[in-house]
């Protein structure tokens, strides 16, 4: 190939420039989708990224359940407050640095005033809000008193203390949850949206002793109060001392329940790393998947090229036999076909990137949910050279066969041909 | 002896059409020198046709030897075959057969274009050889030495870098066919009788060893037919080449030196042409014929879109 060929497909195209553009349009269409549809999965898989690294990275959450790969029947004896209250032991040797705890969340109305919010009651320890590095707005947190005493307190998301007191302050004030009076010490700076739905700014934030006494009486068959996880803050996020965080962790859980050695855990240990690992493996997946959607539209304008292709073949019979007699080889005839349909499928796939990464700017801009911020998008390096590259080779695969058809002309007969 | 350009031995080419085959060549030897001016008719379904393809490069024979410039092409694959035919083959077809949308000079530089530098060592080839033909015994034209040969294509090389060299080769081309101010000119926009020029220059660009034409006045009224065949007999004597008509028109065919006359695949008769007396000899009919040496030919007069100047060369005929 040479600039001569590219100048003859260039020519061949402009003859029949309305064919042209309609066959570029589908290679458009299709490729701006893909475009569009991969840059919303990954404007999602960054959005969520950066959240989780912004919970910090030297924060080992643990829950109940089985590690992958684990065949183990056994019943999973539950995570408790008092197993939380164990791994305090690591914080002398500095192993870890803090250990915080958080009951199971209720969705319930809380009232105050005349005013209510639907908010998401969680009972919590009192290092719940520095160990998930929150921060205050004003107010207090909630202490150890509090906890001890099953005080009734709370801290309160910024979203709650909106709805609640939009004008007076908050602090001191009295809210209503069910049968429960709590007085407000405490409010959230506002968070943004979490990564999973759950917006610290949505929540209600008590001593874990408190809504263990008022709330939920549950007990588990050992006799501690159930908790959802355990989040455990070390004291960086080198890899040494997440490992040597993590054995220890397990050591004194397994020794609490009961694990005999040759069982799996009956809790999981995950790292933020893997968490984050974890979330965007998930994610990319999505994106592929958001991908190979669109690219059957990708797949409807390769199928348009070829089409093309073969009618343009057949329309040139002539003109192929000319060239043959002149002393065209296969090679030849074979590259300036496949030429032409590259020029079109990488031509459209230079626009369709261009469409794409306007309609995915579009989308940016439009106001979802009520912090009127768009979805986040993000057109990638890598969604451009993917895009090129899945338009070339759609070029050269659909481009193949009409070209090798055209190769492949008995030069008498494309001569002769009307 | 001179030195022959076509040497073909008992080709046959067999078509099956259903249940019956047909002979369309039952083999026919051919030798045709170079500098021959040879017509080839008969009636349709004679193998006339069949019988251009072949020499033409653009078919095998099923069976049988052939000879073109020495070279052995009857058993060449595709591609080989359409190395010769850019190489040793220039085309004039009926109907023209330029690419659409296509300016005159890119026309002819199209051959130029597939062949890359082989062309030019063709004709390196072909001067060295002559200036040694005296030498030669027999009919086999020896090839060059490999390092002869390599010399040739590295200077061809050198000099047909950028494709100006092969720019200045399709101009000259056409200025040999007295297309000087249509280069630029598209196919729509010539005359049937410019058209077909242009086809003779692309046919040229190459120097070929032998010019095949189809019916190259098939479609053309008789006076630009006229003057067709003044540019090609003119072609012949000036410059040597060889050109092979295949056609079915008796005035042609008898402006040449021998007519090979050919029925249900064979040949049934060959006869002298008018130009017999000359074509052992070619320049001295050039002398002849066109006094002035002049490959300047002119336009054709019923073609209105051209306004040549009127130095015209005088065209004696026989």
């Amino acid at each position: 190939m040479n600039f001569a060929t590219l100048k003859v497909a260039i020519s061949a195209l402009a003859a029949n420039k309305l064919r042209t553009s309609l066959t570029l349009l589908g290679m458009i269409i299709g490729v701006a989708s893909v475009t569009a549809l991969m840059s919303i999965g990954r404007g999602v898989e960054r959005q969520i990224t950066t959240e989780l690294q912004a919970a910090g990275t030297n924060v080992l959450f643990i829950f109940s359940g089985r590690p992958g790969g684990s065949d183990s029947d056994d019943p999973i004896v539950p995570l408790t407050y008092e197993d939380a209250l164990a791994l305090e032991e690591l914080k002398w040797d500095g192993t870890v640095i803090e250990i915080a705890a958080e009951g199971s969340s209720r969705s319930m109305a809380v009232v105050a005033q005349g005013r209510d919010s639907q908010a998401s009651i969680r009972g919590v320890t009192a290092s719940y809000i520095s160990v998930n590095n929150y921060e205050l707005a004003y107010g207090q947190p909630l202490t150890e008193t509090d906890l001890n005493s099953r005080a009734l307190v709370a801290v309160l998301g910024s979203n709650v203390a909106a709805d609640l007191f939009p004008i007076d302050d908050p602090i001191d004030q009295n809210i209503r949850a069910e049968n429960l009076r709590l007085r407000v010490i405490g409010v959230l700076e506002e968070q943004g949206s979490g990564a999973f739905g759950q917006s610290a700014d949505d929540m209600v934030l008590i001593p874990i002793t408190t809504a263990h006494a008022r709330l939920s009486r549950f007990v588990t068959a050992r006799g501690g109060q159930p908790i959802n996880t355990i989040s455990v803050e070390l004291p960086d996020e080198r890899e040494e001392t997440i490992d040597v965080g993590a054995a220890g962790i397990r050591q004194i859980l397994r020794e609490r329940h009961e694990i005999p050695e040759e069982e799996d855990d009956d809790f999981i240990i995950m790292s933020p790393k893997d968490l984050i690992e974890a979330v965007s493996a998930a994610l990319g997946v999505f994106t592929l998947f958001l991908g190979a959607i669109a690219g059957i539209s990708l797949l409807v304008g390769g199928i348009g090229i070829m089409n093309i292709m073969l009618v343009s073949v057949t329309e040139r019979t002539r003109e192929i036999g000319i060239r043959k007699a002149v002393g065209a080889k296969r090679r030849d005839i074979l590259i300036q076909f496949l030429v032409e349909s590259v020029v079109v499928s990488v031509l459209g796939g230079l626009l369709g990137i261009l469409l794409g990464a306007l309609i995915s700017f579009g989308i940016a801009q439009i106001p979802l949910g009520d912090d009127g911020e768009g979805l986040q998008t993000a057109v990638t390096l890598d969604i451009v050279l993917l895009a090129v590259s899945v338009a070339a080779s759609v070029g050269i695969f659909f481009g193949i066969y009409p070209a090798n058809r055209a190769a492949r002309l008995d030069p008498i007969q494309a001569l002769r041909y009307e | 002896m001179r030195e022959s350009v076509i040497e073909t031995t008992d080709l046959r080419k067999t078509y099956v059409m259903g249940d019956s085959e047909i002979h369309a060549l039952d083999g026919v030897s051919l030798h045709v020198e170079r500098g021959e001016l040879l017509a080839i008719t008969g009636p349709s379904g004679s193998g006339k046709s069949t019988l251009m393809n072949i020499l033409g490069c653009l078919d095998r024979p099923d069976a049988g030897d052939y000879l073109l410039d020495g070279e052995d092409v009857a058993t060449l694959d595709d591609n080989r075959l359409a190395e010769i035919r850019n190489r040793k083959i220039g085309f004039v077809f009926q109907s023209f057969n330029l690419l659409p949308r296509v300016s005159a000079l890119e026309q002819v530089e199209l051959p130029l274009l597939y062949g890359g530098g082989n062309t030019r060592s063709h004709s390196a080839k072909r001067s060295y050889q002559g200036t040694e033909s005296t030498l030669r015994t027999g009919n086999k034209t020896p090839e060059l030495s490999g390092a002869q040969q390599r010399v040739a294509v590295a200077r061809d090389l050198l000099l047909q870098r950028g494709g100006a060299e092969w720019r200045n080769r399709a101009r000259e081309a056409l200025v040999a066919v007295g297309l000087e101010d249509r280069m630029s000119h598209k196919p729509t926009e010539l005359s049937g009788g410019q058209q077909q020029r242009v086809a003779i220059a692309r046919a040229l660009v190459t120097d070929p060893a032998i010019i095949l034409a189809d019916e190259p006045t098939g479609n053309l009224d008789s006076r630009t037919s006229e003057e067709l065949m003044a540019l090609l007999l003119r072609l012949n004597a000036d410059r040597g080449i060889t050109v092979v008509f295949i056609t079915h028109e008796e005035e042609i065919a008898r402006r040449t030196n021998r007519i090979i006359r050919m029925r249900d695949g064979r040949v049934a008769a060959e006869e002298r042409g008018e130009m017999s007396g000359s074509a052992l000899s070619p320049v001295g009919a050039e002398a002849d014929r066109a006094p002035s040496g002049s490959l300047r030919r002119a336009e054709p007069s019923s073609d209105q879109r051209t306004a040549r100047p009127a130095s015209r060369p005088d065209e004696a005929k026989p």
